[in-house]
């Protein structure tokens, strides 16, 4: 994707994202909608601007430029990306319900067999040992509670 | 002032405190040796650990985390070509020659003593300015408030690296999500969407967390890890002889002030100053030909600065409530969730804690020293842990840190939105650190605008009524205007004019 598609759609969601904090300001008094709705005038201003800005910066980029950085864009996993991002919500999830102690080590295992970061044997002992550390440190040492109990 | 300077010391002079600075300095030198990993994300990860801590210990911990990640950094960068943290980008330059001629040991040393040098001059600058500033400040009003919050955030978002739009752009989206939650003027409501957990507002932990830290972990998955020309171990003696030191002194304290003034500058940080020492250091040099193949001046002009910013960015921090860095709009964080409004009365309400934490800081470097003498040939061995396994591990940090601050699974999910919403602001290269300096202003904002109207009557003359406020509204407007493509057509028609005549 071009780096100008990609600017103008932050720019058309930013947009969004003011008009409807701009509609929740309908409930207000005005002493709370003031400054709020200051900002959000300045966001959809900036917005506008930060796509003039990009569209204006392509137009003076040598094609040959833009096209080395399409080059350089394709180097990028986005399947790695989405892959990794679902596991963590997957992570924060399922952690809720089967707790620290059984999701931590398969999602470190898991993660670390499928980027093949590491063989089978180190990834479970890294795991364990990891698992094992923060608990010792968040629990024991430092009193700070984790999400241990499971159901 | 020196009755808090003398209470600072006796508290950072207790077992619990030195412990904490040493072991923060050991922390930072190892995560600044790992590449891909920033002073920044190490101290977002372990803020939380600070939590359960007395407000002055953690503080200090942090401070000297990010004092020990600066001179960490420069490890990757001369061992493996590759710079531990940004903010050692231009250490590469000539430490990584050393290294290919056998002089590592030596390039490591210089680094560890320019580090040492710029480290102890800003902390020196730190306790001398802070309290001038901090006592001028106390007589902030809410007018003067409100117009150092607007420059706060218009300094930070158009002195962001690349485009000045986005980063304030960035900014005032932060300010705008710090109004979710009660109005503490009114006590009503606002943009709470029926979410009960949205009342008390957003937490800027767990934000911080996020945008600094699931961003990093993504891009270190994304793209496949180029082989690394490792320096494996070095023999050659670290410390410099004195023929050395007389060598770069003179650029280690040139480089040491520019490091302290590109701190103070809110949203410039170690990344700006250590490419200017470098450039400065080369620009006055007699041996320029000799930069880029090696020379010791050039490793202690980028480490000076870079360690120069930590102290130079508390100054606006502690003083003003405007975190001159990312790291230090963190530990300024980390004062909120002890309690402690950043602002005029951290100078006094509390000042136990900053003079403790000031302390604290000047004592890191003579950790740093010792522990970078002792253990860099141990961190030798971070450098070389694969992207892949960091990942996971900084998830987990994240999750973990983010659930313990308020024991709710509510603050992982926020932490995990702000985390994605943090990597797609690296795709289109707009700066998260706005945004999160917009979250801790905002509340400042607010209330001293509200105060500020309530005491004109609604007028917002008010604010050019008095010449501090005034003067701090105009650099404001400036720093803003500077940011638009109308100031370079300014400047370009006022050279053709000068040159005209």
């Amino acid at each position: 994707m071009k780096k100008t598609t990609k600017i103008a759609i932050a720019s058309i969601i930013t947009i969004v994202f003011a008009v409807v904090f701009y509609i929740q300001t309908f409930k207000m008094s005005k002493t709370s909608y003031q400054l709020p709705r200051i900002l959000i005038g300045i966001i959809i201003l900036l917005a506008i601007g930060m796509y003039l800005e990009s569209r204006s910066k392509a137009r003076k980029e040598a094609p040959q430029d833009s096209a080395h950085k399409e080059e350089n864009n394709d180097k990028l996993h986005y399947d790695r990306v989405i892959i990794f991002i679902l596991a963590i919500a997957t992570y924060i999830f399922t952690i809720k319900i089967l707790g620290y102690f059984i999701v931590t080590p398969i999602f470190i295992v898991g993660i670390f067999m499928y980027l093949k970061a590491l063989k089978l044997k180190s990834a479970l002992i890294i795991a364990a040992f990891f698992t094992i550390f923060v608990y010792m440190l968040f629990i024991q040492f430092l009193h700070l509670p984790i999400p241990i109990t499971m159901f | 002032m020196f009755d808090y300077l003398a209470i600072g010391l006796t508290n950072v002079l207790t077992f619990t405190n030195l412990t904490a600075i040493i072991v923060g300095t050991a922390l930072g030198l190892f995560v600044g040796a790992m590449p891909g990993l920033s002073a920044t994300m190490a101290i977002a990860i372990l803020l939380p650990l600070t939590f359960n801590m007395p407000p002055a210990t953690g503080l200090s911990m942090l401070a000297s985390l990010y004092m020990g990640a600066m001179y960490g950094g420069s490890i990757a960068a001369i061992l493996i070509n590759t710079p531990g943290t940004p903010a050692a980008a231009a250490t590469v330059l000539d430490g990584y020659p050393m290294a290919q001629q056998g002089r590592a040991g030596k390039a490591l040393g210089i680094s560890l003593f320019a580090s040492l040098v710029g480290g102890l001059l800003s902390s020196i600058a730190l306790l001398t300015i802070a309290p001038i500033l901090g006592g001028v400040a106390l007589q902030f009003g809410p007018v003067e408030l409100f117009a150092v919050a607007v420059l706060g955030i218009t300094i930070i978002g158009s002195l962001s690296q690349g485009s000045a739009i986005k980063g304030l752009l960035s900014g005032v989206v932060g300010l705008l999500l710090a109004m979710i939650g009660m109005d503490p003027i009114t006590g009503s409501a606002r943009f709470t969407f029926g979410i009960l957990n949205l009342y008390s507002g957003v937490s800027f932990t767990v934000a911080l967390i996020g945008l600094f830290s699931i961003p990093q972990a993504i891009r270190l998955i994304e793209k496949d890890e180029k082989a690394k020309a490792v320096i494996n171990s070095f023999k050659d003696k670290m410390l410099p002889t004195l023929a050395e030191i007389k060598q770069i002194g003179v650029t280690v304290i040139r480089s040491s002030f520019i490091g302290i003034f590109t701190g103070i500058i809110p949203g410039t940080g170690g990344d700006t100053a250590c490419w200017f020492g470098y450039n400065e250091a080369k620009r006055f040099s007699k041996n320029r030909d000799n930069f880029g193949k090696g020379d010791i001046e050039g490793v202690a002009a980028s480490e000076a600065a870079n360690n120069a910013v930590v102290g130079g960015a508390l100054i606006p921090t502690l003083t003003l409530g405007i975190p001159g860095s990312s790291a230090t709009a963190i530990i300024m964080g980390a004062l909120m969730v002890h309690g402690i409004m950043p602002g005029p009365t951290l100078m006094t309400e509390y000042a136990d804690v900053t003079y403790t934490l000031i302390w604290a800081l000047l004592i890191s470097n003579f950790a740093m020293f010792l522990e970078g003498l002792l253990f860099t040939k141990a961190a030798i061995h971070v450098t070389r842990v694969p992207n892949k396994v960091l990942a996971p591990i900084i998830i987990i940090l994240c999750v973990i840190g983010a659930f313990a601050i308020n024991n709710s699974f509510f603050d992982v999910y926020m932490m995990l939105i702000f985390g994605l919403l943090g990597y797609f602001m690296d795709k289109i290269g707009m700066p998260t650190a706005p945004m999160v300096v917009g979250l801790i202003l905002g509340q400042m904002l607010n209330v001293s605008l509200h105060q500020s109207l309530m005491i004109s009557g609604g007028s917002w003359l008010i604010f050019f009524s008095n010449p501090i406020s005034t003067v701090l509204l105009i650099i404001a407007a400036i720093s803003v205007f500077q940011a638009t493509p109308f100031s370079a057509r300014l400047v370009k028609s006022v050279k053709a004019a000068l040159s005209k005549s």
